[in-house]
């Protein structure tokens, strides 16, 4: 039976490229097994870097994103950014694993068989929930025409074509660096750009209830109960992201952070996951660097020694948390470079001094941080408590916009609270007796769950549910848009620079001009908006709006080569 | 000397009850309550017999009652079957019920008298406790005399239908309702229960069956079984006090607490090891609801494999089975006994008795099932129902827990119940896919509550010597479920309470519309020869005497009907000709402009273009047969026509009854509906209906009509008109339409809409796609119009094709998609080219 479980995980993430698979809901499906696949085998590379080859599979998925995205980064920065190389490397690491270890992975998974009993129950309601969200992710695809069309998916659009983030204005700027884009494009690899919507709310919540089930382990009643009542309150929680930010990537990123600290080897090598899961999580969202930081150095804390023996693990500590991050850092650098400085400060906006907003977190974090921490006294884990610290450093820097602005960073508070109740839940699951804590979050799971249920309107569980088959039902039927930006663009001389203000600039061809985004609702005043057009130096632009207001100056001063009423092409000087 | 005195004065007293019941028919509280009570005690004897019969033990009384509900609907199969369970017979059933109720108190050792005094000194010893049962029972005893005094009845069920039903079987005996919808899935078994309660002399008391004597039983059944359990008395006073606060799902009389009685009694009787017995009483339960059947075919063979396969560890499959066998052929021959005459009485109705397996009378040319549904519908609506669970309302965590209790016994009969009700809801489900959640759920109420409650109890041992055991985290989330569910509760009672005690206090004025209708159906029923056959489509047929006519009942015109079936959309004469030819004569019905609900014309001609399609199909069928019978007043001898009913004699010389074909019943129907539509003016709202080869499957609003020069801005919906006109009928669109199209020739695809320029700023395009092939893309006008117009050939179509077209910008991420309108549908046309 194992062996024959081996066969069946070696040769599902190959299945999306058989000949025969073309329906659209099968390859969104497939290809999303391909990515868990390739992420399972870029967390098994880790895994053995790191020394720490008894790591589970879902834990080592995580790792897996996390290592993706350092790559990612790193690719990105030398615009070589390929997501096929990316997943294809995933899974030939992955079946090449899996054929090596499959004498171990029998023994591993002969608990489960021995529990079955525990297992079917949360096992089938992950495998239904994940199949509805991957599904209907993908149905989704024309759901937030402004954030999502209009900045993310044409990111996605121009990172698959050129291997690179150039856009100085389109470039995510203040709160991301383009890890969520990066991970994003593996799935545009099964389609178009629109695709990876189905990284976060499908994908990335499936390999979070994987962690979960299998942190949790159902081995009697208990675990098994503490599974399902998880399994169950993630599918009723009502995320309402208004664009493709990401939620339960980190959710699951902070949670395998924990069990990583958690049962962490002191060696050095043992660092590398640590250090590349933080890094990852700041890759995302800048939002959630200071829970990654807080964490790691709650890592070093626990496991300082002598100096002499100790730098080692610093070192690996904080150089994998430059190699997650790093690349990122420098692909934004080189991008922003490309237009005058003065951009950036039209296209930012109004903050308190950084030192005043520092101090007003480090305020807020020491009034937070015992308050997360006192609720895990009955629990002796220490992990957990510093879980609880490096969650409230990071609400007190989002709440004081250390990081982020809001109202979107204000919406990264949930996959740390979803992760802090998570890891909560699954160290009471380990108890043996119930103690207070284990009723307070029980009781709270059920509460939860209920008000999702009773949620009146389009919010409530069943209205949603409603709405997500509805998108599934759509998955079946994904069509491939055609580009009403081609015809136009063909007046314009290859590689020149054009400005585009459009609702799909997924559907652009990027590798034929240097194409800079205006899509900034920051902008869009009159004065700012020429400003930018103006520093772009560019020659070209192309903008879809029936209100020309905001661009009034800058057509007063051009020529207007094709104005088809939706879409027009100008030609600036 | 004082046991024999007080054995026979509690006989005494139930005598006095059953008295008082049968000589106060028309008081609906005290008559009604008095009958009530009595039934009790006469189930209770039916009870008896079956101990007796049976050979076992002498069990609590709810259980006993419910036995005896087992077994009279055994023998009520039977008596309907042969068409003699009119009144006289129902009250001869009862008075053996009331024998056997003698038989028992005067040889039990267990008698009531004995009963009560146990109860008294108990009160005595742990009086907290008693007051608290004194509490909980006065809860649960308004709810019942509640259910005794409410009159109001669903006119779409019961006054149609249901009711009628009783009334039949009470006249003539029967249950032969040929033209009927209703009786297609019913064997009638919860209708034979209601007859109990009619044989008094009324049937005003309509929610005492169910929702009285049921509910009360209920009650009694969980007390005896929380007894056998050693439950503990918080735990028992818990579950009571939700039980009893339970809130109130049903929308009819038809079956609700008496399927629980039923299921309840069914896992008691299996967990006892009484298989033959579970098996009258799950036959009972099928005979409640066509629906039950899964459930308890499940349920039984679970239960009944694990002993087999216990058995079959010691000493072999083959020594087993020849230990089990005859208890295997018992229960099957038993449990096929009972129904059988239940289905052949349904036969003789609605030539089916496994409807929709079984089509019968059920008009060929019509589908259960929306057009063009899809395996992702299906599980749209599974996942939704299983979410929205009700009444219990957080029933998807607290399900889940009983996977994993740790049961000793050998058959895991509560994980049995667990499978054998998740499958049957599942294929409730599939068979069902035109209904929404709640409706679902009313038709699983019966074992989905009788699941909870017994889990409820027998999770709640905390002991290790308990056979089921839930680990302390199950036990705690499992309080808290029921505590949610007690708080989800708390809103409507004190109005629903209100509402008990006011029916209670009007009951004693009984209900004053009774004599007038009753007056009213006599004088036209009278104008029609005893004896004549006499079709009926009448609000209120409970009012007929269905003992003078052979009276058939059109409670859903169209949906039923024998022979070559109702020549719908065929004109008034073919309708004549059916009849004369299939022996009905005689027809009576309500003038539209007369009808109280059933069949007003105009309300389902809001109907056909502002519904579900099913109540489409319903509402097309319903107008014909309202203007067949009109137009016929002019053509025939109307031989009653006085307060709004009319009875008319058809004869007349006629052609031959027309059989038409059922597979174009639907083409029909389309061009009746079209026609419709023409007459009153509606193209505009037809041409945004679903119909035949088009429905309209998502991503827009229902049928609205929006006033656009009173409201440039779309804002402000409820724009104040002082001069009110229909406006423009529209569906709002949200961003992506979605429809269903098909067609067996090259089709004309035209869609007409706008879009409100001045909100969104920009002029967006329209892809519209077939089955993920895109087949045009429309830039939307200066004027913010879109014409879509393009043909489909025939050869892109293959039965039921996806149609998409979709904005590329209609929404704004802050805003929900439902209220945006910003873009709006105004025509639909797909026709052949």
């Amino acid at each position: 039976m194992g062996a024959a479980l081996v066969g069946l995980a070696i040769a599902l993430p190959w299945l999306v490229w058989l000949p025969f698979v073309t329906q659209s809901a099968a390859l969104v499906l497939l290809g999303a097994i391909a990515i868990i696949g390739a992420l399972h085998g870029w967390g098994r590379l880790v895994a053995r870097l790191a020394n720490r080859a008894e790591a589970d599979a879902a834990l080592a998925m995580q790792w897996g994103l996390a290592a993706v995205i350092a790559v990612g980064g790193i690719m990105l920065a030398l615009r070589i950014y390929d997501a096929h190389l990316l997943l294809v490397a995933g899974i030939v690491m992955h079946s090449v694993d899996l054929a090596l270890r499959v004498a171990t992975v029998r023994v591993a998974v002969a608990p489960i068989w021995r529990h079955a009993r525990y297992w079917v129950v949360p096992i089938a309601l992950v495998i239904v929930v994940a199949v509805i969200h991957v599904l209907a992710a993908a149905g989704q695809v024309t759901a937030r025409p402004f954030d999502d069309e209009g900045h993310v998916f044409g990111q996605i659009q121009r990172l698959i074509v050129t291997g690179g983030l150039e856009d100085p204005i389109g470039y995510p700027r203040n709160a991301q660096l383009g890890g969520h884009v990066s991970l994003s494009a593996l799935a545009a690899v099964f389609g178009d750009a629109r695709l990876g919507r189905i990284f976060d709310r499908g994908i990335g919540l499936t390999l979070f209830l994987l962690l979960v089930a299998m942190r949790a382990r159902p081995r009697d009643a208990a675990s098994a109960i503490w599974t399902t009542l998880l399994v169950v309150l993630a599918a009723s929680f009502t995320l309402t992201s208004t664009d493709v930010l990401p939620l339960w990537i980190p959710a699951g990123l902070i949670l395998a952070l924990h069990a990583t600290v958690s049962t962490a080897a002191t060696s050095a090598r043992a660092m590398l996951p640590i250090g590349l899961i933080a890094g990852s999580l700041w890759a995302l969202r800048c939002e959630l660097a200071p829970l990654g930081l807080a964490m790691v150095a709650a890592t070093w804390w626990t496991g300082r020694t002598a100096w002499a023996r100790d730098w080692r693990r610093v070192a690996m500590l904080v150089g994998s948390v430059v190699v997650a991050v790093g690349g990122y850092v420098i692909a934004r650098h080189l991008a922003w470079s490309t237009v005058a400085d003065g951009a950036g400060v039209l296209l930012s906006g109004r903050k308190w001094p950084v030192l005043l907003r520092l101090a007003l977190a480090i305020a807020v974090s020491c009034a937070l941080a015992p308050l997360f921490a006192l609720a895990t006294r009955e629990l002796q884990d220490r992990s957990i408590r510093w879980l609880g610290i490096a969650s409230g450093v990071a609400v007190a820097a989002i709440a004081t916009r250390l990081v982020g602005t809001p109202p979107t960073a204000m919406q990264l508070l949930w996959p740390i609270a979803i992760a802090g109740f998570t890891v909560l839940a699954l160290a009471v699951a380990q108890e043996p007796n119930v103690r207070r804590t284990a009723m307070i979050v029980g009781t709270f799971a059920c509460v939860l769950v209920f008000e999702a249920q009773m949620t009146p309107g389009r919010h409530g569980w069943a209205w949603r549910t409603y709405d997500l088959m509805f998108d599934v039902q759509y998955a079946r039927n994904l069509t491939t848009d055609r580009s009403p930006y081609a015809e136009l663009l063909a007046r314009v001389p290859a590689g020149e620079r054009v400005v585009v203000w459009l609702a799909r600039p997924d559907l652009l061809d990027y590798t034929r001009h240097e194409i800079i985004d205006l899509r900034t609702p920051r902008v869009a005043k009159v004065a700012k908006l020429d400003k930018l057009v103006h520093m772009t130096k560019a020659r070209w632009l192309l903008v879809e709006t029936l209100d020309d207001a905001p661009f009034a100056t800058v057509l007063e001063k051009a020529h207007t080569v094709v104005n088809t009423g939706a879409v027009r092409l100008v030609e600036l000087r | 000397m004082a046991d024999r005195v007080a054995r026979i004065a509690s006989i005494a007293a139930v005598l006095v009850l059953g008295a008082v019941g049968l000589s106060l028919p028309d008081s609906l509280l005290v008559g009604g309550s008095a009958w009530l009570a009595f039934l009790m005690f006469v189930l209770s004897g039916w009870g008896w017999l079956v101990v007796r019969i049976a050979r076992v033990e002498d069990p609590d009384f709810g259980l006993r009652a419910a036995w005896g509900i087992a077994g009279y609907l055994a023998l009520a199969g039977v008596l309907v079957m042969l068409g003699i369970s009119s009144r006289p017979v129902l009250l001869a059933a009862i008075g053996i019920g009331v024998i056997a109720f003698g038989w028992r108190e005067l040889t039990t050792p267990a008698p009531l008298w004995r009963l009560v005094r146990d109860g008294a000194a108990l009160a005595r010893t742990r009086p907290v406790i008693a007051y608290v049962a004194v509490l909980l029972g006065a809860a649960v005893l308004v709810q019942v005399l509640g259910a005794i005094a409410l009159v109001d009845r669903n006119p779409w069920d019961d006054d149609i239908a249901y009711t009628a039903f009783v009334k039949r079987l009470l006249d003539a005996g029967d249950l032969l309702e040929p033209f009927s919808f209703r009786r297609l899935a019913a064997y009638g078994g919860h209708t034979a229960l209601q007859g109990l309660l009619g044989a008094r002399g009324t049937v005003l008391n309509v929610h005492a069956l169910d929702q009285g004597l049921c509910f009360g039983l209920v009650f009694l059944l969980l007390l005896g079984h929380a007894r056998a359990l050693r439950t503990s008395a918080f735990w028992i006073a818990l579950v009571v006090l939700v039980l009893a606060l339970m809130p109130d799902i049903s929308i009819n009389t038809a079956s609700y607490w008496s399927g629980v009685v039923v299921f309840f009694a069914l896992y008691r009787t299996t967990v006892a090891g009484h298989f033959v017995l579970a098996a009258l009483v799950g036959a009972a339960a099928c005979t409640l609801r066509q629906n039950y059947i899964p459930v308890v075919v499940l349920f039984l063979a679970f239960v009944m494999l694990a002993q087999l396969r216990r058995a079959a560890r010691d000493g072999g499959w083959r020594e087993a089975w020849r230990l089990q066998r005859a208890t295997w052929l018992r229960a099957i021959g038993l449990a096929v006994l009972v129904l059988v005459p239940w289905c052949i009485a349904a036969f003789l109705s609605s030539r089916t008795f496994l409807f929709p397996l079984m089509t019968g009378t059920w008009n060929q040319g019509l589908s259960l099932g929306p057009s063009g549904w899809s395996w992702v519908d299906e599980l749209s609506l599974f996942v939704t129902t299983a979410i929205d669970s009700q009444p219990i309302v957080i029933m998807l965590v607290v399900a889940p827990l009983i996977a994993f209790i740790d049961d000793d016994r050998a058959d895991r009969p509560l994980l049995g119940f667990l499978v054998a009700s998740v499958i049957g809801l599942g294929l409730l489900v599939h068979n069902f896919t035109d209904a929404d959640p709640g409706t679902m759920w009313r038709y699983a109420f019966g074992y989905n509550l009788t699941l909870f409650l017994i889990f409820a109890l027998e999770a709640s041992g905390e002991s290790e010597a308990s056979p089921v055991r839930l680990t302390a985290i199950g036990r705690w989330v499992l309080v808290a479920a029921l505590l949610i569910q007690l708080a989800s509760s708390r809103t409507g009672h004190v109005k629903a309470y209100a509402s008990m005690l006011a029916d209670i206090r009007d009951a004693a004025h009984g209900d004053p519309s009774v004599e007038v209708e009753q007056r009213r159906h006599a004088a036209m029923q009278a104008s029609v020869p005893a004896g004549a056959r006499l079709l009926v489509m009448l609000d209120d047929p409970a009012f007929l005497d269905f003992g003078r006519n052979e009276i058939a009942n059109l409670d859903v015109p169209g949906f039923a009907s024998p022979g070559t079936q109702l020549p719908s959309f065929a004109g008034a004469e073919a309708m004549r000709a059916y009849l004369l030819d299939h022996g009905y004569r005689y027809v009576a019905f309500v003038r539209p402009e007369r009808s109280r609900y059933a069949f007003r014309r105009g309300f389902w001609v809001w109907r056909v273009f502002n519904d579900t399609e099913f109540f489409q199909a319903m509402s097309a069928y319903a107008i014909d047969m309202i203007e067949s019978l009109v137009q016929l007043t002019s053509s025939s001898t109307v031989l009653h026509d006085s307060d709004g009913l009319i009875a008319l004699d058809l004869e007349r010389a006629h052609e031959p009854a027309v059989a038409l074909d059922p597979a174009r019943e639907g083409e029909r129907r389309d061009a009746f509906t079209r026609d419709l539509a023409r007459r009153e003016g509606l193209e505009r709202e037809w041409s945004l209906t679903t119909r035949r080869n088009l429905v309209f499957a998502g991503g827009t609003s229902g049928l609205t009509f929006a006033q656009a020069d009173a409201d440039a801005q779309w804002n402000d919906f409820a724009v104040r008109d002082p001069k009110p006109t229909q406006g423009t009928p529209i569906r709002w669109m949200y961003r992506r339409l979605h429809l269903r199209v098909r067609g067996e020739q090259d089709m004309h695809l035209v869609l007409r809409g706008r879009i409100n320029l001045k909100a969104l700023y920009t002029r967006p395009r329209l892809d519209v796609s077939l089955d993920g092939r895109l087949l045009t893309s429309v830039t939307v006008d200066q004027t913010g119009g879109f014409t879509v117009d393009v043909v489909v050939p025939r050869s892109q179509l293959d039965g039921w094709n996806d149609l998409y077209a979709v904005f590329n910008a209609i929404g704004q991420p802050e805003r929900e998609i439902r209220d945006l309108r910003l873009a709006r549908l105004e025509e639909v046309t797909w026709e052949p080219r």
